[in-house]
């Protein structure tokens, strides 16, 4: 490598106004590219196409920093002022997503820039790869010749690079699956996002399923609107005996609480089965009239009705369905040759022949009774990549904090 | 013993705690040997609950909410007391110390509390880190923010004193490096949570936001050491980024679907 090549920075040197027009003709690139050629997809640049495009920005990095360090275009790329202009591109960029809705638009001026769909927009990807090849240039420069004093610098920049591209060309090979499983069978053939089936190296079965749940909360009703009639503050009351609250001028006590019944003629009774629900036996004083009512409240379930308390023409005291606590699943799993069980929660995932496994959901009607669970399986080969750029990132945080401005 | 001996190592922690809080608020000779002494202590004493419980429970003490708090407890005093030898940052430590002392109390109180109706996805080892980290983080570039105002304040009002920007550059340098923290923890936990990373959330794409804007500002002191006003106005900016990110995301359209849109109750 011909170190003796020395650059005249100053004769180079860049104005901001010229970083900043150089990122906005790129940024406009990106524009122009979008309304002639629509979103970009991402997907065809799966394995190993996205290695050959990555292999290609390393090799120029590589390159231009080899052969042409003391080229103007190096030299920008490889300076703070490109580094400060293409991160407020980039942000120009991010911020256009974090203020515009993203997602389905009717607005056909924001549809066809793909202002919309900014992650899979070329505005997104021409403006992060400028900011991939300035923050390459930035750091191969301290990469070679190696300095100790460049340690924290090095694992910062390319700790943020590897988290990059890792997390971009990444995406690309993330594959997302769905399962429902069941206690009937085992099953091995899980859909993709559009559709699309898979057979996976193993078959799933549904041993046993949990839930726990808080208790139902209560609460006023505008019976017209059904929206929660005290908007801020407490204006809930948690279904438990004895609890009691004043909301809205009535004061709510809770005499009995159920947390699993079924309506039997006209009475509620304890009962844990299928098809059961909460239900609470609550007394309902307005505090101006001294208007006394009492009644039933539940949220409703195949056995027991919804039921709620008409305190007046436009309020009525209801209760909402219990939020969940937590979920498990356990699961068999059978690779053709033997069977094993697991336990998967939401938080705490198992990865079995390279799939990650998510609890994702479970048949409500059926509650805690529930015999399906659907399950998300994430093949995620990055990963590796990923994490590793991410804990160079924290090392680097931690350089910052010890180190300070020096 | 489990929990049962906490209230002895609380009260004797939180007694050195206070003591040093209270040498804090003067520090002359006497009083400095005092600082050192008391947080050393009530260090070691919170050390030492943690060795015994994990001894006592025959497992890493991780897995509920009130030993994890034990765990913050410890690492807040640590940052604080660390930070403070290398820097003498006083308001740093007394900062650390008072969340110290109220996770302390927490758990006192409630040494198994689980914070009610918490959805699934929030009962995470990575919840803790992550909001606290965050709460430093904001702390710190709360702090650099008024710096700013003042520091602008001072040159379009009275006379700049340039030194200032030194001490925005520390609290910059620092609230960046936990905010930078926050957002990877938030990451990594939403990895385990949902399989990804990243999915542009309006709160992660805001608070990327953020983060970018004061990546700005460190690149740009780094390439103008002498500059002071114009790093100034982008301190003061990146802070309405960050109270965008903070408060202001509930009120945009963009952001009704956010995971980290919390609706009162």
């Amino acid at each position: 490598m011909s170190l003796s090549s020395k650059t005249n920075q100053n004769s180079k040197e860049v104005s901001y106004s010229v970083s900043f027009l150089i990122v906005a003709i790129v940024i406009s690139f990106g524009i122009i590219t979008q309304v002639v050629f629509g979103n970009l997809h991402l997907e065809k640049l799966i394995f190993p196409r996205n290695i050959v495009v990555l292999f290609l920005i390393i090799s120029l990095i590589i390159i231009g920093n080899w052969k042409f360090r003391g080229s103007s275009i190096v030299s920008w790329l490889s300076s703070t002022k490109a580094a400060i202009s293409s991160i407020v591109g980039f942000t120009v960029v991010t911020l256009i997503m974090g203020l515009l809705t993203q997602g389905t638009s009717t607005n056909t001026f924001i549809s066809k820039l793909g202002l919309n769909t900014i992650a899979s927009s070329w505005i997104y990807a021409f403006s992060l790869l400028l900011l991939l090849f300035s923050l390459g240039f930035a750091t191969i420069k301290r990469l070679y010749p190696l300095k100790k004093s460049n340690f924290w610098f090095i694992l910062n920049h390319l700790g943020l690079w590897v988290t990059i591209v890792a997390a971009n060309f990444g995406s690309i090979d993330q594959t997302h699956l769905r399962i429902s499983v069941s206690t009937a069978k085992y099953a091995n053939i899980a859909f993709g996002e559009k559709g699309e089936m898979n057979i996976l190296p193993f078959s799933l079965k549904q041993k046993e399923f949990s839930l726990e749940t808080y208790n139902p909360r209560i609460t006023i009703m505008d019976s017209t609107t059904t929206m929660i009639s005290v908007k801020s503050g407490k204006n809930t009351l948690e279904a438990k005996s004895n609890n009691s609250i004043i909301l809205k001028n009535w004061n709510i006590k809770v005499l009995q609480y159920l947390p699993s019944a079924e309506l039997t003629g006209t009475k509620i009774v304890a009962f844990d089965s299928i098809g059961t629900a909460p239900a609470a036996y609550v007394s309902a004083r307005n505090v101006q009239t001294n208007k006394q009512l009492t009644g039933w409240l539940s949220c409703g379930g195949n056995l027991i009705t919804k039921m709620y308390l008409s305190l007046d023409s436009e309020h009525m005291l209801v209760m909402l369905p219990p939020a969940d606590k937590e979920y498990k699943v356990l699961l068999y799993i059978n690779n053709g040759k033997h069977t094993f069980s697991k336990q998967i929660s939401i938080n705490n995932p198992y990865t079995y022949l390279g799939w990650q496994m998510y609890i994702v959901d479970f048949n409500r009607d059926k509650a805690k009774w529930s015999d399906s669970t659907i399950i998300e399986l994430v093949n995620d080969p990055w990963q590796p990549v990923v994490y590793m750029g991410l804990f160079m990132m924290i090392v680097g945080s931690l350089f910052v904090f010890w180190r300070g401005k020096k | 013993m489990e929990w049962s001996n906490y209230s002895v190592f609380f009260f004797a922690s939180t007694l050195f705690f206070v003591v040093a809080l209270l040498s804090l608020l003067k520090t002359n000779k006497n009083t400095k040997s005092l600082i050192h002494i008391s947080v050393s202590l009530g260090i070691l004493l919170i050390i030492s609950f943690v060795t015994i419980l994990w001894i006592s429970l025959g497992r890493p003490p991780f897995k509920t909410l009130g030993e994890t708090r034990l765990w913050y407890a410890l690492f807040l005093s640590l940052i604080g007391y660390v930070t403070y030898i290398k820097w003498q940052y006083r308001w740093f430590l007394v900062y650390c110390l008072l969340m110290t002392i109220l996770f302390l109390l927490l758990n006192y109180l409630k040494p198994e509390m689980h914070n009610k109706t918490l959805m699934p996805a929030l009962q995470s080892v990575w919840f803790i880190p992550h909001v606290i980290v965050y709460i430093i983080a904001y702390a710190f570039l709360a702090g650099a923010a008024l710096v700013a105002i003042k520091g602008l304040f001072q040159n379009y009002k009275t006379k700049l004193d340039k030194s200032i920007i030194q001490l925005a550059d520390n609290l910059v340098y620092l609230g960046y490096a936990f905010i930078t923290m926050g957002l990877i923890f938030g990451a990594l936990w939403a990895k385990q949570a949902w399989g990804n990373y990243w999915t542009w959330d309006p709160k992660e794409t805001w608070a990327f936001i953020t983060w970018l804007g004061y990546l700005v500002y460190l690149h740009y002191r780094f390439n103008h050491p002498y500059k002071v006003i114009g790093p100034l106005w982008i301190l003061a900016f990146s802070f309405l980024i960050l109270l965008i990110c903070w408060f202001g995301i509930n009120y945009l359209p963009s952001a009704q679907n956010s995971v980290h849109v919390y609706s009162g109750q």
